[in-house]
């Protein structure tokens, strides 16, 4: 039963791993692609989550139900439950790591998201607690697309080792060899699994054959290519990256579409040509409604106010992160920046910079972050001599975050009056 | 069964070996590692100091076309051009070589290239080889070590760096110049940064389009072995090698921007081909002339040099032709000729910076390497079975007389493959060695792989041939050793360890100055002498302080201190006996857990294993820590076999064990879950034995009282220390999964005992597969689950993360390492006792079965082959042999001599300082980060530093309140650590006001004052009579 239960335990709190948000459990994520608001990734990432059934999480609890019930009444099952575990956990996991690339696709820019907090947050105090390592370089661990899902997954694939562990001491007496009949399991996991994400694997197959005939110069077959890819799989039609090539692609071949100009906005952007960038994206998301392009044009908007913040303009950086703001209201981050040009123009509305931190606070899962933005709304408490507030923030700062060797010390020493 | 699996398995591992190794020699061309050095003239410092400041300056009349500079150093290193750092080595105990591009540091007028050193090795005084040049007008000028390069022993004037072009030298030494054998790994192809080249620009026919293709069709006589071009662009670009796409800079193609000019330089070895070759590049973008210049070098296996370079032989051709990727020129009508530039069309070469890009290949590539090696495997395995079929009918056709003989001569012919595995690993693994002369070594040897085969097989066909002389000339032998032959050599083999062990671990003993923490150690060590206890009574205003943390250790030191006089054998002494106990200890447990053979294998690599020796020349707990973690397990494997009443003798000798591993180090109770989880698992079926004893619940509830009373005291003594900071003592079992910084397999790759995780892993993996079926899989499981459950558990609720706090359970990945290896030497030996065997095949397997584990455990040992190159397989907090610890000594004694009445003494580490200073003591302790914990001042409202007294000095106005009251102040100093203690104002105020007047390993000796005391060399402070290497 300890087995059954870590399993249970495994597969409720399992799932994937923002950078930022709250962990999205796999009993949160719905099967296939989204088609209502309520589960769009967007959504599911905000906070609106809800218990599915129809999840690889609940079908995953629903499979350890009746096998809690086959292991009391027949415990020499265990192993053979255990192989079902197996299957039952790599496919679905399977399910949740490539099914859902839009999803995937939001959590891994969270990472960019992350870095740019971090950089402030390092720019208001030398001493901020954000030294210590944080996720960021997970993504030199994903060699493709595909795999990328697999880096954000947390506690989920600790079911497989679990499973192998039942697999092959679940039952001592049983006849036969155990690493044959985990070979036996493993070969029908994968089996299962290529039919439940054979969609997607054929899908990037093609997205791939796309950028390899771009590179050649072949334009209409990449076209092609890229077209067949969207068909076998729609929700790629909604990633940025296929935004982009198909950008690239219209913009070889001279045609101005939705996605080229996005194409040479992402480009202008990334060349710190904002005035081109933001000219581009305002006209294109009057034109069309898209998340894709929402979000770009919410990337664009914040790098300027980054920049613009750097210079020290900050009634320019708090008007590009409003426009950042309203585009895609979605980001954790943008309340954030907002307090922090608001407490440097305005020091006397603090509780106003207050209510704009706790909205980013809410959201925010990761402690270290935390804890610095909590230190920076104390010191904002303390330089304007509000005492209470700000050891109530320090103090709080200190809760998140107090390593011995990570030590918070922004909040002890705030905290001791110096 | 076994033989025939056995059989299979050295089969497939030859072919697997061999195919690869085949495929290397001529399959597709490989990257190649890259090395730079040989016998090389090295610069040293005048005397042997530790630390050595080189410069060298020149003039430049104009700008340089193109300079670079070179340098190979076992040391820590900075290498700056006109005060900007363009190289740095960290003390990683290897050598390491750097080639940077210089150009765009330098500048008309005076130039300087400096290089700050501090010994990297211990034993070794620092040096640093030198090469380098620069090109003005067509003329090329050295900058290697053979020029005049000045040196210094420490760097004076904080305020006038010393690494800048007009700093005044003159009065610096001039550098010794001798000759080292240095070899250093580099990541680039060096000669890439090296050469001018003499490519030109080219461009391609001018058209309407805003995109051009160019390319250049050339032949390759033999296989590529190195190959790389530097590529320059006034446009975005594509780059294709023999139709793979190599790498895109196009990130500005929809811009109107213009690209900096940058020189990329690529490797491309692995996308040539013996033949016919061709690049490819395709320009776009809204440059108004699109230009090319590319310098290219191939070197093939014969040592041929081809360059390629943009020459007036590249083609080019306007648009996007669809055909640019093919190898072969179809339409050749279609391409004209490329213009040749003059000059450098607007680009100054010394604006350019150089980049090494590190490109994915494309995945046809990849796929089309797997198809290649898979098939030379296969190729491989289909060849050695069908000449091993061949060799065995052979074998048994001249043998058909002696049915025991053929089947003997049957098995060796398989196990002659093995020698030829072992030559292929030991090369395979020098590929990721840091120190390039092991695969120069190892090359040589491997490739004499397959003909040690069929010198084996040659071998056998002798035998087959002189059975009856040969079964009468072993017969002999057999009598002969029979009369002569020990039943004790296992006993001696250990006897020989523990000598051997416990030379190397005191050989070393002083090798470095005290760490900051023998200091402390030994300081609670004289607390024993006067209150019993360990304990510190440092200033009359704050309370004594008893200790809380390795109660246990300064009982054993008091010992110590009864015998030496000279601290750090005083708090070192321990640490090497138990090291040498532990030798004897994993002997005894991997006996009595696994076999004989698994104890002598784990004590062999214990006892040679680099971790563990410098481990046990540490004065602190971790050597009797783990000491006692494993007389622990051993304990409670004797409690828990079998599978009747536990047996209780064990169980208290178990409860106590676990209490002295405690009381050595509180980390090390984790261990407890692990071990109370594999007794579960062990008893499984069977637990009433357990939970109905009430012995064991007896023992539970003394070790419990003795946890929380401990745990009482230390809350209780913490109270002491009411101020900010944290320390161990502050130490709360925390979710650490929750946080950002977690880690969960830290411990698990931490837990080495080689500065690498190559053997530690596939000893954990191997151990994994005893567990489910071998005669070893009770133990293996006791063992690995006490083992992963203890790292998992301590990376998952330990708030604190340092490789040391895992040390207590390495011998049990060594054991389980150990086990592995012998469980898979085993069916070699195996082959020797079936049925009635030859007395020469016994030996023969024998001597096949004694060189897999010799050569095994020579390679685990973690002395020989560290795969040390590779990031994911380095571990940086494991290397061997350098030196660590800052050395306070004759900083210490160059401040007590010049110290004056009414001088002030700041420091880093008071306590330290103090315990070298004589007739004064540190006064202050910067510490404006609250890093660690004070203590408030009974009389005084100020904080103390609890370890030595001092004042605590925590921010910059409580400096300049010093500065503004004293007019003589010192300030012992450790840049390493300072960062932790110091706010950036505070160093900034430091750096501005003091000078440097003194300089050690790892410490500097500031003063601010108005008359600064004569600045010393090292070799003056240490030649001052008196002084010696002994501690006081």
């Amino acid at each position: 039963m300890a087995f059954v239960l870590l399993a249970a335990l495994l597969a409720f709190y399992g799932g994937l791993r923002p950078p930022l948000h709250h962990d999205l459990k796999s009993v949160e994520v719905p099967f296939g692609a989204s088609t209502d608001l309520e589960s769009s990734p967007e959504a599911l990432l905000d906070g609106r989550r809800q218990f599915r059934l129809q999840s690889p999480g609940g079908v995953l609890l629903v499979f350890l139900g009746v096998m809690a019930l086959i292991v009391l009444r027949r415990p020499q099952h265990l192993a053979v439950m255990a192989g079902g575990l197996l299957v039952a956990s790599f496919v679905l996991g399977a399910d949740l790591c490539l099914n859902h690339p839009r999803l995937v696709e939001l959590i891994d820019s969270e990472r960019e998201e992350r870095r740019q907090i971090v950089d402030t947050l390092r720019g208001l105090d030398e001493t901020s607690v954000v030294q210590a390592r944080g996720p960021d370089s997970g993504a030199a661990l994903a060699p493709s697309p595909l795999l990328i899902g697999a880096t954000h997954l947390s506690y989920w694939h600790w079911l497989i080792p679990l499973s192998i562990l039942g697999v092959l001491f679940g039952n001592q007496k049983a006849s036969g060899r155990p690493l044959r009949r985990l070979a036996i399991w493993a070969f029908v996991a994968v089996g299962l699994a290529s039919i439940v994400v054979g969609d997607r694997v054929r899908a990037e197959y093609h997205w791939n054959r796309a950028a390899q005939l771009e590179l050649s110069g072949d334009i209409p077959r990449a076209r092609q290519a890229l077209d067949r890819s969207v068909e076998v799989f729609p929700e790629l039609g909604q990633l940025q990256r296929t935004w982009l090539l198909s950008g690239k692609l219209d913009f070889h071949a001279g045609r101005s579409t939705p996605q080229e100009r996005l194409f040479r906005a992402h480009q202008q952007a990334d060349a710190k040509n904002f005035r081109h960038a933001e000219a581009l994206v305002e006209a294109l998301v009057l034109e069309v409604d898209s998340p894709v392009l929402r979000r770009e044009a919410g990337r664009i908007f914040t790098l300027k106010g980054m920049a613009h913040y750097r210079r020290g303009e900050l009634g320019a950086a708090e008007n590009s992160w409003h426009k950042a703001s309203a585009l895609c209201p979605g980001r954790v981050d943008y309340p954030f920046y907002l307090g922090i040009v608001q407490a440097s123009m305005d020091p006397s509305a603090l509780g106003s910079v207050e209510k704009k931190f706790r909205q980013t606070l809410n959201r925010l899962a990761d402690r270290a972050l935390k804890a610095d933005i909590l230190a920076s709304l104390a010191d904002a408490y303390f330089d304007a001599g509000r005492m209470v507030e700000a050891r109530a923030c320090y103090m709080e700062s200190l809760r998140t975050f107090a390593l011995p060797k990570n030590s918070n010390y922004r909040a002890m020493k705030g905290l001791s009056g110096t | 069964m076994v033989s025939r699996m056995f059989k299979r398995a050295v089969l497939v591992i030859f072919s697997l070996l061999m195919g690869h190794g085949l495929w290397l020699f001529c399959g597709s061309s490989t990257a190649p590692v890259y090395s730079i050095g040989g016998e090389v003239s090295v610069l040293e410092g005048a005397d042997d100091a530790k630390n050595v400041y080189l410069r060298r300056s020149f003039a430049l009349a104009r700008l340089p076309r193109h300079a670079w500079i070179q340098v190979i150093s076992s040391d820590r290193l900075r290498l700056y051009v006109n005060g900007i750092i363009v190289a740095r080595h960290l003390s990683l105990g290897h050598t390491q070589g750097t080639v940077v591009d210089i150009r765009r540091h330098l500048r008309v007028g005076r130039n300087t290239v400096a290089i700050a050193l501090r010994q990297g090795l211990v034993g070794t005084p620092p040096a640093v080889a030198v090469d380098g040049a620069y090109v003005v007008q067509d003329s090329e000028r050295s900058l290697g070590s053979e020029g005049l390069w000045r040196c210094h022993s420490f760097r004076e004037k904080a305020n006038q760096r010393w690494y800048l072009a007009d700093y005044d030298d003159q009065d610096w030494s001039l550098a010794r110049k001798t000759k080292r054998t240095l070899w250093a790994r580099v990541n680039a192809p060096p000669r890439a940064t090296r050469i001018v080249g003499d490519a030109r620009w080219v461009s391609p026919p001018s058209g309407a389009e805003n995109k051009a293709c160019v390319r250049r069709d050339f032949e390759i006589f033999d296989r590529p072995e190195r190959a790389w071009i530097r590529l320059t662009s006034t446009a975005p670009y594509r780059l294709a090698v023999n139709g793979f796409g190599v790498d895109r800079q196009e990130d500005t193609i929809a811009t109107r921007r213009e690209i900096n000019p940058v020189e990329r330089v690529y490797d491309i070895t692995a996308f040539l081909q013996r033949g016919h070759n061709v690049f490819a590049v395709l320009l776009q973008g809204p440059a108004p002339r699109l230009s090319l210049l590319a310098e290219v070098e191939v070197q093939d296996r014969s040592g041929r040099i081809y360059r390629p370079g943009t020459d007036r032989q590249w083609l080019g051709r306007r648009g996007w032709p669809s055909d640019w990727l093919d190898p072969e020129l179809l339409n050749r009508h279609e391409w004209q000729l490329c213009s040749e530039e003059s000059g450098d069309i607007g680009t100054a070469p010394w604006q350019r910076r150089l980049q090494h890009v590190a490109f994915d290949p494309p995945s046809s590539f990849t796929f089309r390497s797997l198809v290649e090696r898979a098939s030379l495997t296969a190729a491989v395995a289909t060849l050695t079975g069908l000449l091993s079929w061949l060799m065995v009918g052979l074998l048994s056709k001249l043998t058909s007389d002696s049915e025991r003989t053929r089947a003997a001569l049957a098995n060796s012919v398989y196990l002659a493959l093995i020698p030829a595995i072992l030559l292929s690993v030991c090369y395979a693994l020098s590929k990721y060695e840091a120190r390039p002369h092991w695969e120069f070594a190892l090359r040589g040897a491997w490739e004499w792989a397959p003909w040690s085969v069929l010198a084996g097989w040659g071998m056998l066909v002798l035998v087959a041939v002189f059975r009856k002389q040969i079964d009468w000339l072993c017969n002999a032998v057999h009598l002969l050793w029979g009369r002569w032959r020990l039943n004790s050599w296992p006993t001696l083999i250990v006897l020989a360890l523990v000598v051997a062990g416990f030379v190397l671990r005191l050989a070393g003993i002083s090798d470095e100055p005290l760490h900051h923490d023998e200091v402390r150690a030994y300081n609670q060590t004289q607390g024993i002498f006067e209150r019993y206890y360990p304990s510190l009574h440092v200033h009359d205003d704050i309370p004594t302080q008893y200790i809380t943390t390795s109660e246990l250790v300064y009982y054993v030191t008091a010992l110590s201190a009864l015998v030496f006089d000279e601290v750090r054998y005083v708090v070192r002494f321990p640490s090497v006996c138990w090291g040498t106990l532990t030798i004897v200890l994993i002997w005894v447990v991997g006996r009595r857990l696994f076999s004989p053979g698994v104890g002598l294998v784990a004590a062999a690599i214990y006892t040679f294993a680099p971790l563990t020796v410098e481990i046990a020349q540490f004065g602190r707990y971790p050597s009797q820590a783990q000491f006692f973690a494993l007389l622990t397990v051993y304990f409670f494997w004797r409690t828990i076999s079998g599978s009747e009443r536990i047996q209780r003798g064990a169980l208290s000798l178990t409860a106590i064990s676990f209490v002295a591993t405690f009381l050595s180090w509180e980390g090390s109770g984790v261990m407890a879950a692990g071990m109370a989880i594999a007794g579960l698992v062990h008893r499984r079926g069977k637990l009433r034995t357990i939970f109905c004893d009430p012995a064991v619940w007896t023992a539970i509830a003394v070790v419990l009282s003795i946890i929380v009373l401990q745990g009482s005291v230390r809350s209780l003594l913490g109270a002491q220390r009411l101020y900010y900071g944290t320390g161990i003592s502050d130490l709360v079992l925390t979710r650490m999964w929750l946080y950002p910084n977690f880690d969960l397999f830290y411990y698990v790759l931490h837990a080495s005992w080689s500065p690498d995780v190559v053997f530690p892993m596939v000893g954990l993996v191997g151990a994994a597969t005893l567990v489910i079926k071998h005669d070893f899989r009770q133990p293996a499981r006791l063992v690995g689950i006490t083992f992963l459950v203890t790292c998992l558990l301590m990376s998952s609720i330990m708030p604190v993360r340092a490789w040391r706090y895992i040390y207590h359970v390495v011998p049990l990945l060594i054991l389980l390492f150990s086990a592995g290896l012998v469980a898979f030497v085993r069916p070699v030996i195996d082959l020797g006792r079936v049925g009635d065997r030859p007395l020469w095949f016994r030996g023969f397997v024998g001597a096949i079965g004694a060189l897999v584990l010799v050569v095994s455990v020579v390679l685990a040992s973690g002395k020989t082959i560290r795969c040390q190159d590779s990031k994911a397989f380095r571990l940086v907090s494991h290397v061997a042999e350098r030196l660590r610890n800052p050395d306070v000594r004759l900083a210490a004694k160059y401040v007590s001599e010049n110290f004056r009445d009414g001088d002030v003494i700041l420091a880093t580490k008071p306590h330290v300082l103090n315990h070298y200073l004589s007739a004064c003591s540190t006064d202050y302790w910067p510490q404006s980060r609250p890093t660690l914990q004070t203590i408030l001042s009974d009389r005084q409202p100020e904080l103390l530093d609890y370890r030595s007294g001092a004042t605590v000095i925590p921010s910059l106005e409580a400096l300049e309140v010093v500065f503004s009251q004293h007019d003589r102040i010192w300030y012992v100093f450790e840049p390493s650590v300072e960062r932790h203690y110091s706010l950036r104002e505070v160093a900034a105020f430091i750096d501005r006001g003091m000078e440097i007047v003194f300089e050690d390993f790892g410490v500097l000796v500031l003063f601010r004052g108005p008359e600064p005391p004569s600045s010393l060399s090292w070799a003056d402070v240490k030649n001052v009579s008196g002084w010696s290497q002994q501690d006081p």
